[in-house]
């Protein structure tokens, strides 16, 4: 049987028949790999440990019928701090998730995103960092990968560049901000339009809320844009280091954090088509 | 394959079965065609009587005929301590080992976000529930040391903390019988960590 060997983090597991596991793993030379792992459920198994969720391993494996078997597993990371920790690891969850639900379109990128990712596993282990920023960075890594990144500097409707007096919301089915003016007159061609108009005729009660941390809003195509939230993506997405001072309370720039992270969750769920379900947790 | 109609459907079947495969399922058809009339009509009966009457007991999701199942109403347990699964098989395996006089929980599964299966798929808001009638003075979470298992150990302690009872997890180390030697990184650093005086 030819076998090749990979670099990967576990992203996914399902149990298969009564000691085996189905894994998802993403390599650093393949992309996305669904692959199995023989006794990986019977106790005292060798492989019990490199087959959970979050592992890192070099692995051996042989081409299989419709699947691929992991023949050899050598630990690389396993990230034991996370499982103290339920804020960390939900993140790490999170990273899996999205690894999971978008990594085929990573398979080009492979190489670079495998870094990513490792990079973003490693500093949810490191105690007292900005873990929200760090999603962020995330966020908009992958979303950079994927060739997705999105449009902050101008409007997506008339390409006029963006000045924080100017900001309405970011459009999910657009794929960035919208300026006032545009949003104002309901000038968005294609699938946003009704939504946008329908907006326009209910009105805006949350335009200075800074908390937009309601979830719920996947199922519309757009979330309002704050000056503060458009800041934190701007400096996010120019991988900026956030200053430990700053001239405004503590409290208002996490909310502003928190909001600019569930923008972009909103953003790739819908993306993705799917819930992610792992900042929940949080 | 030229299977006459009613065997390919027996076959079939026997391949929703877990880990069941076609050679498996049609041994086992042919076993069944062997078996005389009564034993067959009483295997059928078997299987629709465990679906009809098995449901899970109200109090603590365990799988019984009863409501509440027979531990939840045994007066002999000790009503303080409530242990708490992932599945009612896990109660069978406890229940074996005839260490435990407690009631038990049953959370249907673990935490797993890539599955889809978050805290409200689970029985967890009914735990809080029990937790909250306040005769409840213990917890065990007894759950797999996986990261599923983990992570909704960390999310069950998050909503007990406050609740002031106790919580324990059960140990995890080598298996009775085993060699240290053998034993994998992740089970000794375990087993080091669950070490207790002598
Ligand atoms: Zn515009
Ligand atoms: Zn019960």
């Amino acid at each position: 049987m030819p076998t090749y060997s990979v670099r990967a983090i576990n992203v996914g597991t399902f149990n298969l028949g009564e000691a085996d596991k189905i894994i998802t793993l993403f390599s650093a030379e393949r992309g996305l790999i669904r692959a199995v792992a023989k006794g990986a459920r019977k106790p005292g198994s060798k492989i019990a440990g490199r087959a959970e969720l979050l592992a890192v391993n070099k692995l051996l494996l042989a081409n299989g019928k419709s699947l691929d078997i992991i023949t050899q597993a050598e630990g690389i990371e396993s990230f034991k701090s996370l499982r103290n920790d339920l804020d960390r690891l939900s993140y790490a969850l999170y990273y899996a998730e999205l690894t999971c639900n978008l990594g085929q379109g990573l398979n080009q990128e492979s190489e670079l995103y495998f870094d990513v990712f490792l990079k973003a596993l490693r500093q949810l282990c490191q105690a007292g960092g900005n873990y929200i920023y760090h999603c962020l960075n995330f966020q908009l890594s992958l979303l950079d990968l994927l060739g997705l990144r999105p449009e902050l500097d101008s409007c997506v409707v008339c390409r006029k560049r963006l000045i924080e007096s100017d900001l309405s919301v970011f459009h999910h089915e657009l794929g960035g901000a919208i300026c006032n003016e545009c949003f104002s007159k309901g000038n968005v061609e294609g699938k946003g339009r009704r939504s946008v108009l329908h907006l326009a005729e209910t009105g805006n009660n949350y335009r200075h809320n800074e908390d937009l941390s309601s979830k719920d809003t996947f199922s519309s195509h757009f979330t309002y844009l704050t000056p503060l939230v458009w800041k934190k993506l701007i400096l996010a997405a120019a991988n900026y280091c956030a200053p430990a001072h700053h001239n405004v309370q503590a409290e208002v720039i996490d909310k502003a954090l928190v909001a600019a992270r569930n923008l972009l969750e909103t953003y790739i769920e819908h993306l993705a088509g799917k819930k992610m379900k792992a900042l929940d947790l949080i | 394959m030229y299977y006459t109609p009613p065997l390919a459907k027996l076959i079939e079947q026997f391949q929703k079965f877990p880990g069941v495969g076609p050679k498996s399922a049609q041994r086992m058809a042919f076993f069944v065609l062997g078996m005389n009339h009564d034993s067959v009509k009483g295997f059928a009966a078997a299987l629709v009587e465990a679906k009809d009457k098995i449901r899970n007991c109200s109090h603590c999701f365990h799988l019984s005929a009863f409501d509440p199942c027979e531990i939840c109403s045994n007066q002999k347990r000790e009503k303080q301590t409530i242990c708490v699964v992932a599945e009612s098989r896990d109660v069978i395996a406890l229940e074996r080992t005839g260490e435990f006089r407690g009631l038990y929980h049953v959370l249907n599964g673990l935490i797993s976000p890539m599955e889809g299966r978050g805290p409200d798929e689970l029985s967890i808001r009914d735990l809080l529930g029990r937790v909250q009638g306040g005769e409840i003075k213990e917890i065990i979470l007894a759950i797999n040391p996986t990261i599923e298992g983990d992570t909704t150990v960390l999310y069950l302690s998050k909503l007990l903390k406050p609740l002031s009872l106790k919580i324990t997890r059960i140990a995890f180390g080598l298996p009775v019988g085993s060699d240290l030697e053998y034993a994998d990184d992740s089970t000794l650093s375990k087993a080091l960590e669950g070490r207790r005086e002598l």
